[in-house]
């Protein structure tokens, strides 16, 4: 024995830097917490700041870890460390640290999702505080709430584990339960809770029955192992029906069809900040995981392809996802189910990414997290200018309530255009490179294929006839917006929180469509680490 | 090897709670009566604990025991008795024929079982040795990471039902707005 550091085992105390934005995040999180219970006063609002700073803290410790990570190179402590324990030597030069016996795994593409999910908790904590007051629910724990999903989806981001990214998925999901019950005044918000919450203990009890049966067949549940046992089992019936219940599982959480249909309900019923959070940050977690576990773990071309394997049932998801969502889409008045709808046909779009991945197409993922990154800007922000319309618990939801935004409210109108041009996939908005990256992704993988089968192809095809429908049900309320007479009076929220939030959103949107290069250098860094 | 054979007495237990284990959850599913749901959920989880001890799970079993039928279910039934008109709610979502549900759970059941018993499983050979240390060594070792994000989720858990369960305070009347509509009236009730 020669004291403590001898307990430690592998564990190195240094190596929580890498787990900073988590902890901060958490830590935070507690901090709201504590504040809230301790606090005099009736309006919480304040809080709001405590958010902000963790968030901007949070950041920081994201920059740190990247950083840190950038400058680990093969040879590294603790590659070595792996090797001395029987590890192949690693296949790539991507650094990446393993900790907590392979729990979690860091490396720049769990960072670059950690910036996607904390710029989704900041806007959505900007625009969540005035909400509440104007629609008269404040409370404090709305803050921490917050905090603790992003925690949540950091964890799954990181998770090398299906025990790590089942825990993830649950923290992310029971907070976000909470937050879409919150308006305790609106009945609407209390059954999309219930259906939210339903639907969701459901995907988690196949998540768990498709855990067990892998972990039954391979014996194992870190993702590493699975994929080295994985091409040995492939065939075998219970692994593919283990991982056939985690693809329903995780088609819950991103609210791919056929397993939608709790989407557009609890979108609309939940107070519209929560709903950009949902659309945005809970589905970018869980296509963290699908992309770890799938386009990675599971990446190999004999388990992708053919009757049997996961790349033919998610080519399926993505067809169906992709176009019934545009179609239901077209059909909506009320503009929350309207973009539920569209955030479910952008799920479609993503998954082809996912697919591409798992065939090895190189800008597969950095196209996913590009589009991830360009997606969260622009769905909070477009659910931004819905929560700004609305006063008074009278939400202006209807494409009626839209009409002449342009001559009242043009500031406003510009931005919620941008929003509605970077969701159908126009250029000059990050939407348009989004799709662009992944479409050429898709192309990469039918490349690789060398002909074997048309079908990435006939994805890419039906994906832009899907991107050309949806324009019609974006610029319809481009339309009402500036040709349309003014219906009624509107007098939307006062809040320079929720300006902010908006017009960073709006600039970030541009920005990443004029000038896409920076973005995607830094995602094409951002590679799953072994 | 003839059927005889296989009738050991562990075959007997282990074939005794499944079927507690199952008829149970059949009890759950089929009832009319909630309360009985309830009731037969007890042998359901009871069952379940019985399997775990049965393979040597002693730990396991009894917080099986402990948590689930002990605690949960007990809330269950309290929770059904205390609420008033339970069983008397209007459905109004359709659901599927009982004849589709039936076929479908059936259909899984036999697929399940085949590709159950194709399967070769990991093996472990099971340890009558008590289980609480190695829980706990896990615990603190590999497992140490979950054990403590755990903490954060039941945390989490607890404020969550609390914003979810507590007697609205915060909520200020709010005063109408010319020219908009009342806010969701009749709400309040539900309060």
């Amino acid at each position: 024995m020669n004291g403590w550091k001898d307990s430690l085992g592998n564990f190195d105390p240094n190596a929580l830097m890498y787990q900073l934005p988590f902890l901060l995040i958490v830590g935070f999180g507690l901090l709201v917490l504590v504040l809230e219970a301790f606090s005099k006063g009736s309006s919480k609002r304040w809080l709001m700041w405590v958010a902000v700073v963790g968030i901007a803290a949070g950041f920081i410790g994201a920059y740190l870890a990247w950083k840190k990570l950038g400058v680990m190179v093969p040879g590294d402590a603790q590659v070595v460390l792996d090797i001395a324990r029987g590890a192949a030597p690693p296949s790539t030069d991507i650094p990446y640290r393993e900790l907590f016996d392979g729990m979690l795994i860091f490396d720049r593409f769990g960072v670059f999702m950690n910036i996607v999910f904390l710029v989704g908790a900041l806007l959505t904590v900007l625009l969540v505080a005035d909400y509440m007051k104007e629609h008269g629910f404040e409370f404090g724990e709305v803050f921490a709430l917050i905090l603790f999903a992003t925690a949540g989806m950091m964890l799954l981001a990181a998770a090398n584990d299906l025990i790590t990214v089942f825990l993830g998925l649950e923290t992310m999901s029971l907070a976000v339960y909470v937050l879409t019950g919150s308006w305790r005044r609106s009945p609407k918000s209390a059954e999309a809770a219930m259906k939210y919450f339903l639907m969701g203990a459901f995907a988690t009890g196949l998540l768990l029955y498709g855990i067990a049966l892998i972990y039954g067949v391979t014996g194992a549940t870190n993702l590493h192992t699975i994929a080295t046992e994985a091409p040995k089992v492939g065939s075998n019936p219970l692994f593919l029906i283990g991982v056939f219940l985690v693809i329903v599982a995780f088609g819950f959480k991103i609210a791919a069809v056929p397993f939608h249909m709790w989407a557009p309900d609890a979108y609309e019923g939940a107070p519209t900040p929560v709903t950009a959070f949902m659309a945005a940050g809970v589905k970018a977690a869980a296509f963290a995981g699908l992309l770890r576990f799938f386009g990675h773990a599971l990446g190999n071309e004999r388990l992708v392809w053919g009757p049997a394997g996961w790349g033919s049932l998610m080519w399926l998801l993505a067809i169906v996802t992709m176009t019934l969502g545009n179609l239901s889409a077209l059909r909506q008045d009320n503009i929350k189910r309207m973009l539920a709808y569209s955030s479910i046909a952008h799920a479609g779009y993503l998954l082809i990414g996912v697919v591409a991945a798992g065939f090895g197409a190189k800008t597969a993922q950095p196209a996913v997290l590009f589009y991830l990154l360009a997606y969260t800007f622009t769905t909070i922000g477009a659910f931004g200018v819905v929560a700004w319309l609305g006063n008074r618990g009278d939400e202006r939801l209807l494409v009626d309530d839209w009409a002449g935004l342009g001559s009242r409210h043009p500031a406003a109108a510009m931005a919620m255009t941008i929003f509605m041009l970077s969701l159908a996939g126009m250029p000059p908005t990050a939407g348009f490179f989004g799709k662009f990256y992944i479409f050429r992704a898709a192309m990469e993988a039918h490349q690789q294929l060398a002909g074997q089968t048309g079908m990435m192809m006939a994805l890419v095809v039906i994906a832009v006839v899907n991107s050309l429908i949806s324009v019609y049900y974006y610029l319809r309320i481009v339309m009402a917006m500036y040709f349309r007479e003014p219906a009624r009076e509107t007098s939307p929220l006062r809040s320079p929180a929720v300006a902010l939030a908006l017009i960073g959103s709006a600039l970030f949107v541009l920005q990443m469509g004029l000038l896409p290069s920076r973005y995607l250098d830094m995602a094409t860094q951002s590679l799953i680490g072994r | 090897m003839d059927f005889i054979s296989m009738i050991t007495p562990e075959a007997l237990v282990f074939f005794g709670l499944a079927t507690l284990a199952v008829a149970g959850a059949l009890g759950v599913a089929l009832a009319s009566n909630i309360l009985y749901s309830g009731f037969a959920l007890m042998a359901t989880l009871g069952g379940v604990a019985g399997l775990y001890l049965f393979i040597g799970l002693d730990f396991l079993g009894i917080a099986q025991l402990l948590i689930y039928v002990g605690g949960i279910l007990v809330l269950i039934l309290f929770a059904v008795l205390l609420t008033n008109r339970i069983g008397a709610v209007n459905v109004t979502n359709v659901s599927a024929p009982r004849a589709l549900g039936g076929a479908g759970a059936l259909g899984l059941l036999g697929l399940l079982t085949h590709v159950a018993v194709k399967t070769d499983w990991v093996l472990t050979t099971p340890v009558s040795t008590p289980t609480t240390a190695r829980i706990g060594d896990a615990f603190l070792r590999e497992y140490l990471l979950p054990f403590e994000v755990a903490s954060i989720v039941l945390l989490m858990s607890l404020v969550g039902a609390m914003v979810i369960a507590r007697r609205a305070v915060r909520d200020r009347p709010l005063p109408p707005v010319q020219g908009a509509t009342a806010p969701v009236d009749g709400a309040e009730r539900l309060l």
